[in-house]
């Protein structure tokens, strides 16, 4: 726990609307289309479900044990040798997202903006930017995730309601037309891309638990699937039946800008979709961040600099030169490796949940009930 | 007399001090005293109170009586206190086998007539600045104070300048932590000399490296005496007109006194375009340099002609071209701040005229340049204490703009706002009320509401009084 | 300096060497970020067109671009090229113009007269995925001659704006004169199981202007050899209010003006403009012409297939506005007629106009087979229960029964 620098109730619900925000508009929706067809949408709603399930157990974990971090809790109830290598698996898969999400700013800036992007040297001050925010208190993340909520959630709302004009709903039926052996296949595929509550465990033992922590979690978790839902909806009804024609990164874009119909008005809509970016970035740096402590906590010598330049390293290396296209990265990320990772999205806050009930009492937070009573510490 | 000797031997040309001999109720005795800075109406009066001071046995105690009616006095046996006392302008009398020195305060100088001050105009509300002169700087507070609660502790700071340093603050309203936090601050400095309160704020700052100011700085009083009913601590030094106020916090660059001589819906609207201003001076050069060179489909058709129509057979590149119109401006502002009056007018002319005109008809930059630059060149000026941070950050994000476009630039804006985020004074982080967001500060933030809302003091400096208004205010 | 304060300060001079070297690299790089030409070295692409070829394809295209001293005037070049395939005829042009396209703001598609007999989806489709096209590109067919000499006579239509033609395309998007059709519009109702989409059609004619003759009858040389004097040849629209039918991407059939009229109800987007009832006639009183203003339309399509039988219902509901108010009022003046005897009749009068209008254009689909209204796409995705059942859906559109219900308000 970091003393006096935790984040408030508040930083806490803007990061996990910007995390969950954060990917799964550009490469996702492209890539379900393709394998799935104008169904895809089920499969987003039903990783989305996950989701709910696993930041339930978050909260749980967060609510009872508000001073005790994810590797207290490994440490205490597993010791120092099994922890570390539960520790280990999830830098695995934090690194494998890490470089989706990278991918996602790559095609963002690729298709949309430039025309040959120079990635090995750009990604450069995308890394000092994700170890500038990992050798800061979590505090700084959280103030600047504060900071920028409110300017990304006015940004996609405005790009909302410039795809609601577009939504057909119509080219969705019939449902399930092709079966469920397309959705089931997709659900299977695709796990790599979701599970964003994993980023959230950073926090966990750092969170100044107030008035309003579960209902504000659950509302932006379901704001924020509402806004992916709708972006995704939009995207598969207008390619239902041209689903072979759709590429990486721009369809969304595409859509916003068949919405704004003219030329004569510039692609302002870009703007917007720079200002959700920064989402991305944010999602990026609490990646990095974890990545950077759960190194720290297996490798315990050596300063925070020192781990989160080594850290970057690595991801410059694995980005840059290992998966250096999209392709690669799609591969990889639906190869059989997503069943050795993937189990970190749903057994380890289940396993935190578990291990804080049977290890320690709960320790609640005095807060005030009505009548001017506490709630009983235990 | 050997102990005017003993004070008088460290100076390295200690003829300068005036040593006159004296004979007090038969007794001798010497006065010494610094005529550069003393009053010679009051030295002659106190040679006369001293001439009339014929007592049985003569004491410090009844010499002091006998002058006080010429000035203050003060008794003491340390001779490095009369030393510094002789160094601030006072005068030492010294009696053969008296055991104490009496210090007189004699000090007289001519100092700066109290005016509006230069860096902080403004069409409504008090025009008085501080001067150069610590005494009159407390008066000007004690004068809009009037509280026992209001405290002064003076400091004196400096091996070679001993420069009086006043903290200040309200006693019933002030965290005491903070005031022990700067008093320690301050003792620890030890330097040759504090010429300007611009020296102390290293000290006072928790990230003195930074290119951001975390001191707020003043001159005038009804600024500082709203600070000080925040809970904040002023640091007043002698020689300085500027006044140090801590903690700080960055949208108070964005808050002028004005806002509260004029109504609310004013001030909001003010305060609005100061914050929009802040955005076009850092952004608008980079973003035109990002659009301009990698983003052109985001501009529309007609604009991005006219664009084109500008920079046709410019030589530049878009990012060397704004470079260079901002070199030429800060050229241009640098060279009207120091040139002499006399040939203002007409270098200015020189300057803006036929450089920048000259320039774009000769086709070596374009227009919209010209016009980018200057209107984030003006919007500057909307918090002149940031203009320093803001000119530099300026440069550096049409750096990134030119370099990267889109993408740098959005890394740049979130590593700056990560930046300013984690910065901390005193315990109070920057960039409250926004983050963290701090509701009940957010009403004198961006926006103002009605000074009769303002009951509460804000909520990010911590204070013992929370409430500036008593129950009953405003019921009739 | 203590400890604290010394490895700050080194820990900042890292951090400005590491930025200080990044922007030399990031500066001296021989491909920067981007590695884009500078805008003013780009040809700005407003309108692309289609035409087949014998050795290949012939694209055609609008370039805008700046004219020097003019203060913001633009000029218009047709530039066009050809190739094997539509990519390698956009790279001919590059080569030929020697500075790269830019794409993305091209609004307009033509397809020419000669893609007849060839279907157009293929090259769409490139268009389309790879990207150089926007989706919300409107698409035009031009019946009469190739997409080249539309392009070129079209630039001579008006100095006024950058982009006349887009902009009379995104007028009519919403006019009930034409419907018009995006890209992805297109591309989509062809893959659907209609398998059918339209373009409007445009025409345009060169109007030849003469010159002046010189007073009192008398002609000199130059003129008796008849040489023009003055005047540059202008074009102008000659139409802009019929379709062309597409299956499978290949042109079928041309509708006339009233065909198009009956489909354009159908269009949910083309919600305004005026609609004129020829004649009408209230209790034996002659009322001539009636106009009036379209200004809100609603329109749905619903199928079903009970017991296998196709059949579809088109309703329109429409919102006028009355041209000529005048009338009703003469009506009630002098002969005694009511204003809601009036307005029933109007009402009636449009009703039957609207429905013959629509019938006529879908008898005309179903002799051309081309279902743009699609229909079948409809009953797959509403009635997908059904349909799966039938056994043949070759016909399926030609057999369906049609009814219609029209209802008109007035405000």
């Amino acid at each position: 726990m970091e003393k006096g620098k935790q984040i408030s109730t508040k930083q806490f619900v803007c990061l996990e609307f910007l995390t969950s925000i954060a990917i799964k508009m550009f490469m996702l929706p492209a890539l379900i289309l393709r394998t799935v067809g104008k169904d895809g949408y089920l499969v987003m709603v039903v990783h989305i479900l996950f989701e709910f399930i696993t930041l339930t157990f978050l909260l749980i974990t967060a609510k009872r044990n508000p001073d005790k971090t994810l590797f207290d809790i490994l440490r205490d109830s597993c010791g120092r040798v099994l922890s570390r290598v539960i520790v280990g698996v999830t830098v695995m898969f934090l690194f494998v997202k890490s470089v989706i999400v990278t991918g996602e700013i790559k095609i963002f800036f690729n298709i949309i903006m430039y025309r040959d992007i120079n990635w090995a040297v750009l990604i450069l001050p995308l890394l000092a930017l994700a170890g500038a925010f990992a050798v800061r208190p979590l505090r700084a993340m959280g103030r600047t995730a504060e900071l920028i909520t409110p300017v990304v959630l006015l940004a996609t709302l405005v790009l909302s309601a410039l795809l609601f004009g577009e939504l057909q709903l119509d080219n969705l039926l019939p449902f399930l037309g092709e079966g469920i052996q397309p959705v089931t296949k997709g659900i299977l595929t695709f796990p790599m891309w979701f599970g964003d509550v994993t980023v959230m465990m950073l926090f966990l033992g750092n969170i100044k638990i107030s008035k309003g922590f579960v209902v504000g979690a659950y509302a932006s978790k379901i704001v924020s699937s509402l806004l992916i839902m709708l972006f995704s909806v939009v995207l598969f009804s207008a390619y239902a039946n041209i689903s072979t024609l759709i590429d990486y990164g721009n369809n969304v874009s595409n859509m916003t800008q068949l919405s704004l119909g003219s030329q004569e008005y510039g692609r302002f809509d870009l703007l917007f979709y720079c200002i959700w970016l920064l989402s991305v970035f944010i999602k990026f740096s609490a990646l990095f961040t974890l990545i950077v402590r759960s190194t720290r906590f297996i490798v315990t010598k050596g300063s925070d600099h020192l781990h989160a330049f080594v850290c970057a390293l690595a991801l410059y290396i694995v980005c840059v030169f290992v998966f250096n296209n999209e392709e690669s990265v799609f591969l990889f990320a639906t190869s059989p490796v997503k069943y050795f990772l993937y189990p970190v999205v749903y057994v380890l806050p289940l396993f935190l949940t578990v291990a804080s009930l049977i290890k320690y009492k709960p320790n609640y937070h005095d807060l005030p009930l009505k009548g001017g009573l506490k709630c009983r510490n235990k | 007399m050997k102990r005017i000797q003993e004070i008088t031997s460290v100076f390295a040309t200690p003829d300068y001090l005036v040593n006159r001999n004296l004979t007090i109720s038969n007794k001798n005795g010497a006065l010494l005293y610094n005529p550069d800075m003393t009053d010679s109406l009051l030295v002659s009066r106190l040679l006369v109170a001293l001439e009339n001071c014929r007592e049985w046995r003569i004491t410090a105690k009844k010499i002091a009586q006998n002058v006080s009616s010429v000035a203050e006095t003060s008794l003491t046996c340390d001779i490095e206190k009369a030393r510094d006392s002789v160094l601030s302008g006072d005068a030492i009398v010294v009696v053969d086998g008296v055991e104490q020195m009496v210090i007189i305060n004699l000090r007289k100088w001519d100092k700066r007539a109290i005016a509006e001050p230069p860096t902080a105009t403004v069409m409504r509300g008090p025009r008085e600045g501080f001067i150069e002169d610590v005494k009159t700087n407390l008066s000007l507070l004690e004068r809009r104070l009037k509280s026992p609660a209001f405290a002064i502790e003076k400091l004196t700071v400096g091996r070679v300048s001993n420069t009086t340093v006043a903290i200040v603050y309200l006693s019933n309203i002030v965290d005491k932590a903070l005031v022990r936090e700067v008093r320690a601050r301050i003792k620890s400095i030890d330097v040759d000399a504090i010429i300007d309160s611009h020296y102390l704020q290293p000290y006072l700052e928790d990230r003195p490296f930074s290119l951001f100011h975390q001191t707020g700085v003043t001159e005038k009083p009804d600024i500082v005496a709203s600070k000080l009913l925040e809970g904040r601590v002023a640091i007043i030094v002698d020689g300085s007109p500027m006044v140090i106020t801590v903690p700080f916090m960055l949208i108070e660059d964005y808050q002028s006194s004005e806002d509260y001589y004029e109504r609310a819906s004013l001030a909001s609207f003010l305060r609005i375009i100061r914050v929009l201003a802040l955005f076009f001076s850092i952004l608008l050069p980079g973003l035109y340099v990002a659009l301009e060179q990698y983003h052109y489909s985001v501009i529309p058709m007609r604009f991005l002609l006219t664009v084109m129509t500008a920079v046709n057979g410019i030589p530049l590149s878009p990012i060397t071209e704004i470079l260079f119109v901002i070199l030429l401006f800060e050229l241009i502002r640098e060279a009207s701040v120091r040139m002499p009056r006399a040939v203002g007018m007409a270098m200015s002319i020189v300057g803006a005229l036929v450089l920048g005109d000259t320039a774009v008809k000769a086709g070596i930059i374009s227009s919209p340049a010209v016009m980018i630059t200057a209107l984030s060149s003006i919007a500057l000026y909307t918090a002149p204490n940031q203009e320093g941070t803001l000119t530099l950050l300026r440069v550096v994000f049409t750096l990134i703009g030119g370099l990267g476009g889109m993408y740098l630039l959005l890394v740049g804006i979130l590593y700056l706002l990560l930046y300013l985020c984690s910065l901390n004074g005193f315990g109070v982080p920057y960039m409250a009320p926004f983050a963290p967001l701090i509701k009940q500060d957010l009403g004198d933030s961006v926006y103002r509401v009605s000074l009769l809302r303002m009951d509460k003091r804000p909520v990010s400096i911590k204070n013992t009084n929370a409430n500036r208004y008593g129950e009953n205010n405003g019921k009739r | 300096m203590p400890k604290q304060m010394k490895s700050r300060v080194v820990r900042l001079r890292i951090y400005a060497v590491v930025v200080a070297v990044f922007m030399l690299v990031l500066a001296f790089l021989p491909k920067k970020a981007g590695g884009l030409p500078e805008i003013e070295n780009k040809l700005l692409i407003t309108v692309l067109g289609i035409d087949k070829q014998a050795d290949g394809y012939f694209l055609s295209a609008t370039a805008v671009m700046p004219q020097e001293g003019q203060d913001g005037a633009v000029k218009r070049l047709s530039i066009g090229a050809t190739g094997d395939s539509v990519s390698n005829a956009l790279e001919e042009i590059m080569i030929k113009m020697g500075k790269p396209l830019e794409l993305g703001l091209c609004g307009l598609v033509i397809i020419g007269n000669s893609m007849d007999g060839e279907s157009v989806v293929e090259h769409l489709n490139y268009l389309m995925s790879s990207g150089k096209i926007i989706p919300g590109a409107h698409l035009l067919y031009s019946p009469k001659c190739s997409a080249k000499e539309t392009i070129e006579m079209s630039n001579n239509l008006s100095e006024a704006t950058s982009n006349n033609l887009s902009e009379l395309v995104e007028y009519n998007s919403t006019s009930n004169n034409v419907p018009t059709v995006t890209l992805i519009k297109f591309l989509s109702e062809t893959a659907s199981k209609s398998r059918a989409s339209y373009m409007p059609c445009l025409e345009i004619k060169k109007k030849e202007q003469k010159g002046e003759s010189q007073g009192g009858g008398e002609q000199n040389d130059s003129q008796k050899s008849g040489e023009k004097q003055g005047g540059e040849d202008k074009t102008e629209i000659e139409s802009i209010s019929t379709l062309a039918l597409f299956k499978d991407g290949q042109k079928v059939a041309l509708f006339d003006k009233e065909q198009t009229e009956g489909y354009t109800w159908t269009d949910k987007l083309s919600v305004y403009g005026l609609i004129t009832l020829k004649s009408l006639s209230v209790n034996g009183h002659d009322f001539g012409q009636i106009y009036c203003q379209l200004l809100r339309k609603k329109c749905t399509l619903s199928t079903s297939l009970d017991g296998q039988i196709p059949t579809a219902k088109i309703k329109i509901e429409a919102t006028l506005g009355h041209e000529d108010s005048y009338k009703l009022n003469d009506a009630y003046r002098y002969y005694g007629v009511s204003g809601k005897e009036m307005e029933e009749a109007v009402s009636n009068g449009y009703s039957r106009l609207i429905v013959q209008q629509i019938s006529h254009s879908v008898e005309s689909m179903k002799e051309y087979d081309c279902d743009i209204l699609g229909t079948v796409d409809g009953m797959y995705r509403h009635n997908f229960n059904e349909f799966r059942t039938l056994k043949n859906t070759v016909d399926l559109f030609k057999n369906t029964q049609f009814t219609y219900e029209v209802i008109i308000k007035f405000i």
